[in-house]
């Protein structure tokens, strides 16, 4: 079930709510664990066990762990509950792309496992070694399986995130406050994310299906692709995230920030602290730390950004182009650390035009399931080849979508929400404000069932990974 | 307004709009047919173990709930006037207003598509017919050829299709009807052009293949507004239409054949005027195989139309110059079934179609 459909709005989300708010405090976390089990089991009926398993062992080690704190039982109760979380990971993301690569490589016909890969493995995975990890470094353990399955199966963020650090989120699990004020702080956010998602990223998506589709390339076409792209992944992605920490709050939690406007940065090493936060703290705090961080010697902090970039592309899908996505960001990174990263600081234009061609590609690399499409795509991107500069199609769709993709460029800064707390903070207006606000909210939720009731045009990018 | 009357606004509106919308989407009685969009919409999926394993129950149920929701045509209206009016797009699900049409954005050219019509028809001439058959053949252009440039939307060169027909329809003839047509030959929220529009595009064909004789025509007016099909598939507003229809002295005798149903038809069916689509009361509409014997005629010609729904209301006005004329709908028809049921002597021979049908020649069979 996807948070922009019309079951999830209407249907799914007021029973939940309506059950949830009549449950007394002590239950509530029994009630989110049951209910996200069913929002999990309408898309993968056949994985909840999975999931489920999953959980139990976590809930297992970590109590194990807590039992025999400091001993070698707590580290290989760690490391058990790191292989299993791990290893089910790797078998049904990456299974089939190393078989393939071993037939590729050695020439011996090895079967394909041919596994559908579960939605939000990567996510719940990736939540469950940071509690037991945590749990290792001296966080309590959960006592209550609920509680801790609430934590890791809970359906706001299941799907695609944010990954919730277990210690960010402990507390609110046994005590959390409801008040008019979140609530409504929720349910904006929610609708801002799923105005994001519906209005902007799948309209960017339509686009980009004709784009592929269509039989008239240019030049132009190709920069207008790789524009939309990288707008549709960004509203897609942060949209949801916008509707994942909205249900978090109508439900009484705050979960982490994943996304801080990243297109405005300056350098890459900023763009990947405004991307998918949780995803790049996660990787800081678990794999580059651990190995070193930057408190070693030049050779092995090159390795460890290479590796923990690596691992970040691979995170995305197991496709070599994601490898080398990573390995592109690993590049920036250390170039921009040891070679012109200063020169960033200085020329603040350059510096964002820098990074704006710089993520362009990188996104360039993202979508390109295969080698030949990325190449192509870079031939177009660069006018390399036969290509016209422009074609008839390329301007119709950038004359019909001129005010989407303004608004989508207007939307992926804090002008908006600048101009907002300017507005604010406006004495004489503020009542106003408030009543235009509430407008608008209601406004978008309507524009938002209109689309759903007549669109079908509607998958999460971010629920493949 | 104060923040905290605010913030209480927000929850209760936002209750209350769901809330709303739960107790409508589960209790509202639910359409099963669409007239605007003119299908039938998805039912309530039953559920087994199989279906709720293999996610079909979930993919059918989703798109039963968005199939049902009340106010469906509401909300798809609301959106075609946002996209159109407020973000300013070109098209609608590639539909766009222009001089007062609903028109259909068929774009790009696919000359694999003409290239599957082309040899089915060609198909039919070398298996079906004979040297005594003369073979005639002719393109009833889109609404969009005649306002997709002056609109400054995407349309492709009608000439390379006719040309590539050409090329590949052998020693048919080619009757060209792109200068007789305008564009208020047609209907304003249909795909169709307008039987009472049509008289010098049927006499062009009739005088192509060698008949020469002229008919008066009594129009006739159909009491119901008509909205076309594009009116509901744009979901763009439009106004209702005046349909018409032609009748001549010689229609009153004519005997019409629906030989799909083995059953006899009027030639115009005023009760499917009131149906789900009004254009089908042109005789009997999609239907795979009609006849029509004209006992008044004063010729022996009889004719073979191969045709889509455009030969449903052009078949009367070709009735002055042919006994009898058997209409065929290859898209429900397969081409290697016809010699089942038609016996073809010395007729004549029209492949009638839209450019839009050859360029997705998928329906065809």
């Amino acid at each position: 079930m996807i948070f922009s459909s019309i079951l999830f709005l209407y249907y799914f989300l007021p029973i939940i709510l309506l059950v949830y708010f009549i449950t007394p405090k002590k239950r509530r976390n029994a009630i989110l664990f049951v209910s996200s089990l069913l929002f999990y089991a309408w898309g993968e009926p056949k994985y909840v066990l999975l999931m489920l398993l999953s959980i139990l062992q976590g809930y297992l080690c970590a109590r194990m762990i807590e039992k025999h704190r400091g001993t070698k039982i707590a580290k290989r109760a760690m490391l058990l509950s790191v292989f299993f979380s791990g290893g089910s990971l790797l078998y049904f993301k990456y299974a089939d792309f190393f078989i393939e690569n071993f037939r590729s490589i050695t020439g011996i016909h090895v079967s394909l496992l041919k596994i559908a890969l579960p939605i939000g493995i990567s996510f719940y995975t990736f939540q469950l070694i940071s509690y037991v990890v945590d749990v290792y470094r001296g966080a309590h353990a959960q006592t209550n399986f609920l509680n801790l399955g609430a934590y890791i199966a809970m359906f706001p963020q299941l799907i695609a995130g944010p990954i919730i650090r277990y210690e960010d989120i402990e507390r609110q699990l046994t005590e959390r406050s409801y008040s008019f004020e979140q609530a409504a702080e929720g349910i904006c956010r929610f609708l801002i994310g799923l105005a994001k998602k519906v209005l902007l990223a799948n309209q960017f998506g339509e686009l980009i299906a004709i784009f592929r589709d269509s039989l008239d390339l240019s030049v132009v076409y190709y920069w207008m692709y790789i524009l939309a792209f990288s707008l549709q992944i960004y509203f897609d992605f942060s949209g949801y995230s916008d509707m994942a920490i909205g249900l978090g709050k109508l439900f009484g939690f705050e979960f982490t920030e994943n996304f801080n406007y990243p297109y405005i940065s300056k350098s890459i090493t900023e763009f990947w602290r405004r991307w998918h936060i949780s995803l790049g703290t996660w990787f800081r705090d678990y794999v580059y730390i651990p190995l070193g961080g930057n408190k070693v010697d030049l050779g092995r902090h090159i390795r460890n950004i290479a590796i923990v970039w690596l691992l970040t592309g691979f995170w995305h899908g197991a496709s070599w182009n994601f490898v080398l996505w990573g390995l592109y960001f690993a590049i920036l990174l250390i170039l921009e650390k040891y070679v012109f990263g200063k020169c960033l600081e200085k020329y603040s234009v350059l510096s964002h035009i820098y990074v704006i061609l710089a993520v362009l590609v990188s996104f360039l690399i993202f979508n390109a399931d295969q080698m030949n499409v990325l190449v192509a795509d870079i031939k177009g991107i660069l006018g390399i080849g036969s290509l016209p500069l422009i074609s008839a199609e390329a301007i119709y769709y950038l004359k019909s979508n001129g005010l989407l993709f303004v608004t989508g460029i207007v939307g992926t800064t804090p002008f908006m929400r600048k101009l907002m707390e300017k507005i604010r903070m406006e004495k004489n207006i503020k009542r106003i404000v408030n009543v235009i606000e509430i407008i608008l909210m209601i406004a978008t939720l309507i524009i938002v069932t209109a689309y759903l009731v007549d669109g079908s045009f509607n998958p999460f990018l971010y629920f493949r990974f | 307004m104060k923040l905290r009357g605010k913030h209480k606004w927000i929850c209760i509106l936002f209750a209350i709009i769901v809330g709303i919308g739960f107790f409508m989407a589960v209790f509202y009685p639910k359409e099963a047919f669409s007239f605007s969009e003119r299908r039938k919409l998805a039912t309530k999926p039953n559920l087994s173990l199989e279906s709720y394993l293999n996610g079909t129950y979930m993919k059918e149920f989703e798109a039963y709930v968005v199939d049902t929701f009340p106010g469906r045509d509401v909300f798809r209206r609301g959106k075609a006037l946002w996209e159109t009016y407020f973000l300013n797009k070109k098209d609608h699900h590639k539909f766009y207003q222009a001089q007062g049409h609903l028109v259909a954005m068929d774009y790009p050219y696919h000359p694999s598509s003409v290239k599957r019509a082309s040899k089915r028809f060609s198909w039919i001439m070398k298996e079906c017919l004979n040297e005594k058959n003369q073979v005639y053949y002719s393109v009833i252009p889109d609404k969009n050829y005649f306002l997709a440039e002056k609109s400054d939307h995407l349309s492709y060169d009608y000439e390379k299709l006719v040309s590539q027909l050409k090329q590949e329809m052998g020693s048919a003839q080619y009757i060209d009807l792109f200068p007789t047509l305008s564009i208020d030959d047609y209907y304003r929220t249909d795909t169709h052009w307008r039987q009472e529009k049509i008289v010098d595009a049927s006499q062009k064909l009739l005088n192509a293949m060698g008949v020469f004789t002229s008919c008066d025509y009594e129009k006739k007016e159909v009491e119901d507004p008509f909205y076309g099909v594009y009116y509901g598939q744009s979901a763009l507003p439009s106004a209702g239409e005046q349909m018409q229809y032609l009748l001549s002295e010689e229609m009153e005798d004519v005997r019409v054949c629906d030989m799909q149903n083995q059953r006899e038809i009027p030639l115009y069916d005023l009760n499917k005027t009131k149906g789900k689509d009004p254009y089908e009361m042109f005789t009997g509409g999609s239907v795979s195989l009609v006849t029509i014997e004209n006992p008044n005629a004063n010729t022996q010609k009889k004719l073979i139309l191969f045709r889509d729904s455009f030969g449903s209301s052009i078949a009367p006005l070709l009735l002055s110059g042919y006994k009898e004329i058997t209409l065929v709908d290859i898209r429900y028809l397969s081409v290697y079934q016809l010699k089942k049921y038609i016996e073809f002597t010395d007729q004549d021979v029209l492949f009638l179609y839209s450019s839009y049908v050859l360029n997705h020649s998928e329906t065809i069979k």
